[in-house]
């Protein structure tokens, strides 16, 4: 099953050059972000060991859901 | 698979996603972003290199598309806010999401997968009536505040404010961008008509606010000095420059990848503050590390919201990512007695700031309302750090978080609830 994977460069080489190994390996692209230095792709399940092979790359994670949690108590 | 294309009406695209068996939230387009002003240059990329037909919405009249319109192309280029719709078949066959699009001389900002906009579940719980009290708060703001008092809005300031010192500063942010993570901004909110805002949206939504949520914590760190609509004033930095990125989709959920784009785009953009009200599971995530920390060497503070799943006195919940990354500022929020909220997460708590009851903000035609959450508080926090930004230049990045906190007003609590203690504003 194809899952969004977030990827996080150690900065050793330049992000362009990691996200073309990393688009070799199998993960599709979704969003390079120069800035920070993360690079965000879809791909399944074992992705995840094979990006973590490739140079540059310090972690990959599922990405995960983020909101407002609001109060249980309370409503904002 | 009739219900990818453009032509395809919401109720196609959700029969498609159903039958195909993928995750029903996303229609199965996808939407490219173009960097300001390279439009014309992102159009001419997706006709000339892959091949796609790009209808434009301002052939229509008044840029109001109809559908019938469109059955030639397969993408439609919504110019005024730089954004391209492309139909999944086309997008996929030509391959538009390759990693040549991410160029640095590229025309394109971004490419996301198109999401459905559900009605929300939780409005009525969401909402709460007007709580305001017209008895007036303690003005020698100088002083400690009491911390046995129950403080209220006042006709000329909202007690958050109040407790904070904004009142009496001199500053208001002039010349400090800030960029609000939420769930966009009602643009033509009367307070904030006139104001210079930037924005754009990382969940394949328009950036128009309808959650209400994004316009109320702007509304605190960014609003006007002086309401047009004859509210107390609710606002701390309303002279800034507001970057709106909308990060959170119309039912007030995102995922951390948008949350990582909207940082970007705001470090992209020379933003000095990122203030973003949401929070997600405690578990530390490395890239919410890694872009603070490269935040903090650019300039920037990322301040966040610690989160609101306490039930104090009987359980403390920890701290949320993205705010429990050691690179960014979490926030705890406070009652109107300047005690810990009871909904507020503990743990890794850097400052504490005014969020039950907060007066705000809200879209047309509702215009105000009061809500409470660590998504309240965290406002604060960035509204001050714009007012300190303008009064020292020099404190940016790490600079900024150690003035914030060595300014605090300090409170009888433990660190692990309220951190340094509560924001105070430059005076």
């Amino acid at each position: 099953m194809s899952q969004i994977w977030v990827v996080t460069l150690s900065g050793t080489r330049p992000i362009m050059s990691v996200a073309e190994d990393a688009e070799q390996a199998g993960l599709l692209i979704r969003h390079v972000l120069p800035e920070i230095g993360v690079i965000l792709g879809e791909g399944n399940e074992n992705i995840a060991s094979t990006m973590r092979t490739v140079e540059g790359v310090s972690d990959i994670s599922l990405d995960l859901p983020i909101g407002v949690n609001l109060p249980a108590t309370n409503d904002g | 698979m009739a219900g990818r294309r453009l032509t395809s009406t919401p109720d196609d695209l959700y029969r498609d996603a159903l039958a195909r068996g993928s995750e029903s939230s996303k229609s199965g387009r996808y939407l490219v972003t173009f960097k300001l002003g390279a439009v014309d240059a992102g159009v001419r990329m997706l006709r000339d290199k892959y091949g796609l037909v790009v209808a434009s919405a301002g052939d229509f009249q008044a840029s109001a598309v109809v559908l019938e319109g469109l059955a030639t192309a397969n993408a439609l280029i919504l110019s005024e806010i730089g954004v391209v719709i492309v139909e999944g078949e086309a997008f996929e066959e030509h391959r538009v999401s390759s990693a040549s699009l991410y160029e640095p001389d590229s025309p394109v900002s971004s490419i996301d997968e198109e999401y459905f906009a559900f009605g929300r579940s939780n409005h009525a719980e969401y909402l709460r009536g007007f709580g305001r009290a017209a008895s007036t708060i303690a003005t020698d703001l100088a002083e400690a505040v009491d911390a046995s008092e129950v403080l209220t809005d006042s006709p000329q300031v909202t007690w958050g404010l109040a407790a904070c010192g904004v009142p009496n500063s001199q500053f208001s942010g002039q010349g400090i961008r800030v960029a609000m993570l939420d769930s966009g901004l009602d643009f033509n909110h009367p307070d904030f008509v006139g104001h210079a805002i930037q924005f754009n949206s990382f969940v394949g939504q328009p950036p128009q606010d309808v959650a209400g949520h994004g316009t109320h914590t702007t509304g605190t760190a960014c609003g006007p000095l002086v309401s047009t609509i004859g509210l107390p004033r609710y606002g701390i930095a309303g002279s800034a420059t507001i970057f709106a990125g909308k990060v959170l989709n119309d039912s007030l959920v995102s995922v951390g990848g948008s949350i990582l784009v909207g940082i970007n785009w705001a470090i992209a953009n020379g933003c000095e503050i990122i203030s973003i009200s949401a929070s997600g599971p405690p578990q530390v995530q490395p890239p919410f590390t890694q872009a603070g920390a490269t935040a903090l060497s650019r300039g920037l503070l990322v301040i966040a919201a610690a989160g609101n799943q306490s039930q104090r006195p009987l359980r403390v919940a920890p701290t949320g990512n993205p705010a429990n990354s050691p690179t960014i500022m979490s926030v705890a929020a406070l009652d109107q007695s300047l005690g810990v909220a009871p909904f507020s997460n503990g743990g890794k708590v850097e400052i504490a700031a005014p969020g039950v009851n907060v007066l705000s903000a809200f879209p047309r035609p509702t215009l105000s309302r009061v809500l409470s959450g660590t998504s309240q508080a965290t406002p604060h926090v960035a509204g001050i750090a714009a007012l300190y930004a303008e009064a020292d230049p020099q404190l940016r990045g790490t600079a900024l978080w150690s003035q914030l906190q060595a300014s605090v007003s300090k409170l009888p609590l433990s660190a692990a609830d309220v951190g340094a203690g509560l924001v105070q504003a430059p005076q």
